[in-house]
């Protein structure tokens, strides 16, 4: 060893946890986690769906028959589906995370976490609703 | 010779979001991290904000069939085209900058932070000129 290099988790190891805020608990690590994730998912799904959706026959307006016929294909189901959850947890988890940037008070986080959870769960429900209403119609 | 002393400006002036989006416009060119900060968090929340407006419109097209056909129509104004265009750069950065952002988290290229802000502005404005292009100009479109 020619010099003594550390990094990430390691070089913060030594910290005293004396500020309530600063923690390490697990579920930090995972949102941070899934946050990258989901963000390589959305790259590549968003670039489709708008190719699909906006970039092929620009000119035309999109109907209720168009999205019929797009949703009888099951690769429009399954890219409709892992965009909206995708999507939804970048977004929302996002969002928390600027808003706690705001918040000092660690009660308030877990409020936020709970009011956000919540938020998503029922959008999820929702778009999932609307998803396989219009997959149940035809 | 560059000038590259902080600009420092009254005591009563330095805090606030007027001096910082003062302080961010002055160090642009030398310093664009910030402005990525702010772009990022800004494009975000405005894409979180299209998100729900989004699953609103569509959800008609599950539950009233008509109103989606007929909202579909009013949304091809070109008022409403055009805010679709800054949505559409608005995703282009937020990918690109979230794709820089992911490689410093893996402590990766963390000494070439400015010259990939440059890259990913210039493809940026490259794909925002293609969805533009393809947009304005339905006929060339595959």
């Amino acid at each position: 060893m020619t010099g003594a290099s550390i990094s990430g988790a390691e070089a913060l190891a030594p910290v005293a946890h004396t500020n309530p805020l600063v923690t390490r608990s697990r579920l930090s690590f995972w949102m941070w986690f899934l946050q990258r994730m989901s963000a390589i998912a959305l790259a590549p799904l968003l670039f489709a769906h708008m190719v699909v959706n906006h970039f092929v026959d620009p000119g035309t307006t999109l109907t209720v028959a168009d999205v019929e016929a797009n949703l009888q294909q099951i690769t429009f189901v399954l890219l409709d589906s892992v965009l909206l959850l995708a999507g939804l947890f970048h977004g929302l988890n996002g969002l928390r995370n600027v808003l706690n940037d705001y918040i000092n008070d660690l009660q308030w986080w877990q409020r936020l976490g709970y009011a956000i959870t919540i938020l998503g769960v029922l959008l999820w429900l929702f778009g999932m609703a609307i998803i396989f209403t219009v997959v149940g119609r035809v | 010779m560059p000038d590259n002393r902080p600009v420092v400006p009254p005591r009563h002036a330095q805090f606030g979001f007027v001096y910082y989006v003062r302080q961010m416009l002055r160090t642009f060119w030398r310093e664009p991290g910030t402005f990525a900060h702010a772009g990022h968090r800004f494009t975000g929340l405005v894409l979180v904000g299209y998100l729900m407006a989004h699953l609103w419109v569509t959800s008609n097209a599950a539950f009233n069939g008509d109103r989606f056909d007929e909202m579909m129509h009013d949304l091809h104004a070109p008022v409403f085209i055009f805010m679709e265009l800054l949505v559409w750069g608005a995703v282009c950065f937020h990918g690109l900058n979230g794709l820089r952002v992911i490689i410093f988290d893996y402590n990766l290229w963390l000494d070439r932070q400015v010259q990939l802000f440059w890259v990913v502005m210039g493809l940026t404005l490259l794909l925002m000129a293609i969805g533009f292009y393809i947009t304005l100009w339905p006929e060339v479109a595959p």
